[in-house]
């Protein structure tokens, strides 16, 4: 009721502005409008001499992922290093760091908006500021996300083309720690077996989640089958299926312990992109019945399209059919298995 | 409120030639045009008869009145029709990647006209004016 009120409070202000362009309280709300976003740049300005700040205004782990990663391709490893990178979030600013930047600064999702408005108000070049996003949110200036799926217009081709302006640009290999020790030390720690672990990350971010009840019959089953299983939590409201081992690898951190795992399965997340290029099982749920353009978000979001690899086993489900999602899944599981035993 | 700050004939065009078929979509009733651009004032009236009133600024009093609207955060009352305004939009990027022409993005891209349906429109028009010709030369 109050956050009701108090949004009818400020559309009444906000016309009430429009309207009149002559009085004091505009004045006023101008003044103090425009000297808190000068703060704001302040705050994320680059201040070496022909340094640049690029932001990214998308709380998104792949979108951050995927767009630091093809700028790091764009300007080289010297300028990498010079340049400040501005994200929503702590989580995206480990993302950044993957790819050799050092400067990067988390804003909150509110001054992410206000910068935005600033950079539509005074031209991005002016202020040394890029902005490696397709179209945030919020913002009218966005348009591009509208023409996802057409002519098979993929998220790699939003970046590469849109943001980037160069359609063959791909994107530098992020950089892991070696954590072969710490890693094998925690399996050894928590029961999980090298070559036989499954690591469940069943939480997402920008698509919509499967049913928790799904995820724990196909603990069951994986359990039946001698896997252990953890699941990814990256914060405090993310809690593990139930019978499985709560894990939260860093992102560095994150090649070695999947490997030594051997077997990756998520609904598609931002967390996909990063484990891409791993060497082992992956196997990516997409979510069918929501809104993506003139396809579907398998074609946009698929990790074998936007060519970030060429191994991912990737499914989409039909209507309500999890139990039929889960054989699906756990068959491929056999199938790796069974291949990688012939290989060994 | 539909802003037509490009001076580009084939956005124009395409801007204009969609604009009917937004203000349908969006259950509105008729729509006030303000541009830069005079040729736009001249054969506006020729898409659509939903149109209010055609108002024609100058370049820096349009650049002034985005910038206005962004302050006000008023953002959601108006639709810009161009590829490369407000600053941080940047679709000319997106021009011939994987055959995306200028007619889709526009109606698509800022009009949001999904599912797309190509409009293609017969005009009996001419002028002697050249900004007004240079948008209704797109017209096949």
């Amino acid at each position: 009721m109050a956050e009701k009120l108090k949004y009818r409070l400020i559309r009444k202000y906000k016309d009430f502005m429009l309207t009149d362009s002559s009085n004091l309280l505009q004045h006023v709300f101008f003044k103090y409008q425009t000297y808190n976003w000068w703060k704001l740049y302040s705050k994320v300005a680059n201040k070496n001499e022909g340094g640049m700040t690029y932001i990214c205004p998308y709380n998104g782990t792949g979108d951050v992922f995927i767009s630091t990663g093809l700028l790091a391709a764009k300007i080289g490893p010297d300028r990498v290093k010079e340049s400040t990178v501005c994200v929503i979030g702590k989580g995206a600013a480990k993302v950044v760091k993957l790819f050799g930047f050092q400067d990067v600064r988390s804003i909150q999702q509110g001054e992410m908006n206000n910068l935005m408005r600033l950079c539509d108000m005074v031209n991005p070049g002016y202020l040394d500021i890029a902005i490696i996003h397709q179209g945030p949110f919020g913002i009218t200036g966005r348009m591009m996300d509208n023409m996802r799926n057409y002519n098979g217009f993929n998220f790699m081709d939003m970046y590469s083309a849109g943001v980037f302006n160069d359609p063959y640009l791909r994107m530098i290999q992020p950089k892991f720690n070696d954590a072969k020790e710490s890693v094998a030390k925690f399996f050894e720690e928590n029961g999980l077996q090298r070559g036989k672990t499954v690591l469940l990350a069943p939480y997402v971010n920008t698509l919509d989640q499967l049913p928790q009840w799904f995820w724990i019959e196909l603990v069951h089953d994986l359990k039946m089958m001698g896997f252990s299983v953890c699941t990814n939590c990256g914060n405090e409201k993310e809690k593990p299926v139930v019978g499985t081992l709560e894990v939260c690898p860093f992102y560095g951190d994150m090649k070695d312990f999947c490997e030594y795992g051997g077997y990756f399965i998520s609904s598609r997340s931002g967390l996909c992109d990063i484990v891409s290029s791993f060497n082992m099982c992956k196997i990516i749920v997409y979510q069918p019945y929501e809104f993506w353009g003139e396809g579907r978000n398998i074609d946009y979001f698929s990790l074998n399209v936007m060519g970030l690899c060429d191994d991912a086993i990737e499914i989409e489900y039909e209507g309500v059919e999890f139990l039929k999602l889960k054989d699906i899944i756990l068959k491929h599981v056999r199938e790796w298995e069974n291949r990688h035993k012939v290989e060994e | 409120m539909a802003l037509f700050p490009d001076e580009d004939g084939k956005v124009n065009y395409y801007g204009l030639l969609y604009l009917d078929e937004h203000l349908v979509r969006n259950l509105t009733k008729e729509a006030l045009i303000v541009t830069s651009c005079p040729g736009v004032v001249k054969v506006a009236n020729l898409f659509t008869p939903k149109i209010r009133d055609i108002v024609l600024i100058t370049e820096s009093e349009m650049d002034a009145l985005i910038a206005y609207l962004k302050l006000t955060e008023n953002e959601s009352k108006f639709v810009i029709v161009s590829l490369s305004k407000p600053a941080t939009r940047n679709a000319k990027n997106l021009v011939g990647v994987k055959d995306l022409t200028v007619e889709q993005i526009v109606a698509v891209g800022i009009y949001f006209i999904i599912p797309y349906r190509q409009i293609i429109r017969r005009f009996d028009y001419s002028s002697s004016d050249p900004s007004a010709m240079e948008i209704m030369k797109e017209a096949p």
